[in-house]
């Protein structure tokens, strides 16, 4: 059963009505491996200066899966996401998708920018920036504005078509961000920090819109980097956490909590509690204590 | 409402130019200026009418502009082109910036005779000249704008699927385009002057032409018409650039109030 939460342009989400899955489990159940990250290191500069940002980096993301990244800030979460989108060239280990080699970004991954504002096309509308991720598949104009206004409708802001990115909120801009995204049918969605330069009540109304539209597309595959532990343990299906530099995965850590989750009611949920806890004091680097 | 505020504004510019006009006229008049070598601006009012009305001036000035087009078109595009590949690739870069460098410092209008040895004195030489006076701006300024441009815009163009030579025109030539504008701005004015210039030295029509023409047969009236009327082309040029500026990068002004 699909869920068919709408969101309005003033963007005030509605709760979810009914489950649309199973509890406990984000999806249908176990999945493949649809992207790979092997032995991943990167590190800059040369002999004595070199610093070392990432250092023996596995990861496997299952397909379908909403999985979140999480470590202190300058511990290398944005480089290890643009290694796996194929923008940065790891210094050693590789990234498999679909069991092929990333060399280059692929086509059905997308890259969702922390700056908003950087990535959007000043030059272009609203309607014109969805429709930007459209202009490589052989559409006619017609079939790609109306494409452009539906993925607009999806994260509601069809009335903005015509307005250009400058001229809407930052939640709005990244929203058309997010349309863009979606607009590529991207399988694998990369998200680095999206929702760190909105206001608090903003992100939480981002939150439910991209859970919102991961629950509704069977396949979407999403991995999110954030340094907020409320966000990554409200947000995923399992939360990877990254020590400090040289940055490794420390720990793999899978909730559970019941899906659709509430923006309020899940966050008082005991178990929502004990993973913040938990994620919290390892970050914070506290002698771990049990609830 | 916004028509009426703008007028207003223009409002004390226009009538400290009257008041200067009047000195003139009353300065002119009472001897204090050699009325010979500076015509009261009533006279030379009534001179500039004349040349509007029976048409005088269509055919000059359609030399002049003709000339400026061609030379300010040739530099743009060329400007536009080559800045993007100097901007985009290391190697064209390096192959050709020190010949740009020794080029551009040189005041343009002392490569006029050497263009007058190899092109002569027809309309090649002086769409050469004009050219190369409004050339450099446009092509440093994309250079720059083209380096300017944000990684984060690059970075999303390839998270799309966009090879080198799309993101290049649907990325970065966009991105670049305030700074293009700017070039091409200063352009303009460099590029008038050149008309201007190789008008005199060459020409035998367009405006440039007729100020120097009347001058030297001591036509002092006709020359200052001549002068109102290349002042207000000059004018109507820099509001046509500012209305084509807007329509292009409406962006622009929203960035510099952020």
């Amino acid at each position: 059963m699909k869920q068919t939460q709408q969101t309005s342009a003033n963007a005030r989400v509605r709760v979810p009505e009914s489950p649309a899955h199973d509890a406990g489990s984000g999806r249908a159940q176990p999945r493949e491996t649809l992207l790979r990250l092997e032995g991943v290191g990167k590190s800059y500069g040369a002999d004595s200066l070199a610093t070392e940002a990432l250092k023996g980096v596995d990861l496997a993301i299952r397909r379908g899966e909403f999985m979140t990244v999480i470590g202190p800030s300058g511990c290398g979460k944005s480089t290890l996401l643009q290694i796996a989108a194929g923008l940065v060239t790891p210094s050693c280990g590789r990234v498999m998708f679909n069991d092929k080699p990333v060399n280059g970004p692929p086509a059905e991954m997308v890259y969702l920018f922390q700056q908003y504002t950087k990535s959007l096309f000043p030059w272009r509308t609203v309607r014109d920036n969805v429709a930007f991720a459209l202009e490589r598949k052989p559409l006619g104009r017609h079939e790609r504005a109306t494409r452009a206004a539906a993925y607009l409708a999806m994260v509601g802001l069809e009335e903005f078509a015509n307005h250009y990115p400058w001229q809407l909120s930052g939640g709005m801009q990244q929203r058309v961000a997010i349309a863009r995204a979606l607009a590529a049918t991207p399988r694998v969605l990369l998200m680095d920090e999206p929702f760190s330069a909105v206001d608090a009540l903003t992100r939480l109304e981002l939150q439910a819109l991209v859970l919102d539209i991961w629950s509704r597309s069977e396949d979407l595959t999403v991995l999110f980097v954030t340094h907020d532990v409320e966000e990554a343990v409200y947000l995923s299906d399992r939360i990877a956490v990254l020590t400090r530099r040289p940055s490794s995965i420390s720990k793999i850590v899978e909730p559970g909590l019941p899906r659709p989750r509430h923006p309020v009611d899940t966050r008082e949920d005991p178990v929502f509690l004990r993973y913040r806890h938990d994620l919290l004091n390892i970050l914070l680097d506290r002698p771990h204590e049990g609830p | 409402m916004k028509v009426l505020r703008r007028a207003f504004s223009l409002l004390p510019g226009l009538v400290f130019l009257a008041l200067v006009l009047a000195a003139l006229e009353y300065l002119t008049r009472v001897g204090v200026i050699n009325r010979a070598l500076f015509p009261p601006p009533s006279v030379v009012a009534g001179t500039f009418w004349g040349l509007v009305a029976d048409g005088t001036f269509v055919r000059p000035l359609g030399a002049t502009m003709a000339l400026f087009a061609a030379g300010y078109l040739v530099a743009v595009v060329c400007g536009i082109v080559l800045g993007l590949l100097m901007g985009t690739s290391q190697t064209v870069n390096h192959l050709l910036d020190p010949l740009i460098e020794s080029i551009r410092p040189m005041p343009k209008a002392a490569l006029v005779p050497v263009l007058m040895l190899f092109l002569g004195f027809g309309a090649p030489m002086m769409i050469t000249a004009v050219a190369l006076a409004s050339f450099f701006p446009v092509l440093i300024n994309t250079i720059q704008g083209v380096r300017g441009t944000d990684s984060v815009l690059i970075a999303t163009g390839r998270t799309f699927g966009l090879g080198r030579t799309a993101i290049t025109f649907k990325i970065i030539l966009p991105a670049a385009m305030p700074y293009i504008f700017a070039g091409m701005r200063v352009a303009v004015g460099l590029a008038l002057l050149m008309t201007i210039l190789t008008e005199m030295l060459a020409g035998n029509s367009g405006l440039g032409y007729l100020v120097l023409e009347n001058q030297r047969s001591f036509r002092i009236r006709e020359m200052y018409a001549w002068l109102v009327i290349l002042a207000i082309v000059g004018l109507l040029i820099n509001i046509a650039m500012a209305k084509v500026e807007r329509r292009w990068v409406p962006w622009l002004d929203q960035r510099h109030e952020t």
